[in-house]
């Protein structure tokens, strides 16, 4: 008897196992940034530098690890992208509007990034020139990720759009459709727009 | 039968779902979320702990590690992605660290054994 993962051709195995390992590099970077920010918050607001600089030094390093992690993600042909893995993500075998957004470590990361954010903007003053260019590092590091980013959407996607991107597309179309400013598409009526927008 | 194969209650009782709020649920969901996508990507949120955390670490970076040749990811990206699993383990390892020295304290923090009380029958 044939098993599935038999079918598969050795580039589709490798798309498969790439995109989900990277990921998984993806989140163990991520909480790991996450305790960091929890110990660069907590040594800023203490006024403790060495600790502050030495956190921000690492969070820099993960980012643009997690940068060329997410490159490695999506290290496989945009073929397999097209047949195998976007579908994967979309309705029937994915609910409309899957996406990164949903991913729990980054939403914890971007919202302990903005409160670091804040409280360095409050101590900007105070904080010495080390610690300075620690913070523009990491800065420089959120700018590259962004832009890679548009990079692995646009290396499989024409214009880059997300699913969770044409979800909002086609909500804002049912609701200029049916004339109600609070409409919603229905899940249906979104899957089959998703199918077209797909074919 | 083991007891592991025995299930809870000896499947007499259907487990029951509560929200993560602990409210009613409000509507009907029709998009996506964080379950879908964990288990899309294969998350598990069973709460591991430090060893838990280790292995999965190192198996991770194991897969990742023997296939990074294969792959076609530039050298610069590979030296990043290896910076980060050491951000990682060193995180880790200060972890370990720690936990080790707070069982050390624990240890020292232990009246020493009683020497007359060698010969006193101790508990069943």
């Amino acid at each position: 008897m044939t098993r599935e993962v038999d079918r598969l051709t050795r580039s589709q195995r490798e798309a498969i196992i790439r995109w989900k390992l990277g990921h998984h590099v993806f989140h163990l970077m991520l909480a790991t940034m996450n305790t960091r920010l929890g110990e660069a918050t907590r040594a800023l607001v203490a006024g403790e530098w060495t600790t502050t600089r030495s956190a921000l030094v690492d969070l820099a390093r993960l980012y643009d690890a997690a940068t060329s992690a997410m490159r490695y993600a999506a290290d496989f042909p945009r073929r397999e992208y097209e047949v195998l893995v976007r579908p994967s993500m979309m309705p029937p075998f994915a609910s409309v509007g899957f996406s990164g957004v949903h991913n729990t470590e980054h939403a914890a990361m971007l919202a302990a990034l903005r409160r670091l954010r804040g409280l360095y903007r409050e101590r900007q003053a105070a904080v010495p020139e080390p610690v300075g260019a620690a913070w523009r590092q990491l800065l420089a590091a959120q700018r590259r990720n962004r832009n890679n980013h548009m990079f692995v959407c646009r290396r499989f996607v024409d214009g880059g759009t997300s699913l969770l991107q044409e979800y909002y597309a086609m909500q804002r179309k049912a609701t200029e459709a049916s004339g109600d400013p609070g409409g919603r598409p229905s899940a249906r009526s979104c899957r089959d727009r998703v199918a077209t927008t797909k074919e | 039968m083991t007891s592991e194969d025995t299930p809870p209650d000896f499947g007499l009782v259907s487990p029951l779902a509560m929200p993560p709020d602990s409210q009613v649920p409000e509507g009907i969901s029709e998009g996506s979320d964080p379950e879908e996508y964990d288990r899309y990507f294969r998350i598990l949120r069973d709460q591991p702990r430090l060893p838990d955390w280790t292995r999965h670490c190192l198996r991770v970076e194991a897969d990742l590690v023997a296939d990074l040749d294969r792959s076609g990811l530039p050298a610069e990206d590979q030296g990043r992605v290896l910076e980060g699993l050491l951000a990682i383990y060193r995180v880790t390892l200060e972890r370990w660290l720690a936990a080790a020295e707070l069982a050390e304290c624990h240890h020292d923090a232990q009246p020493p054994p009683d020497e007359g009380s060698e010969d006193e029958e101790g508990p069943p």
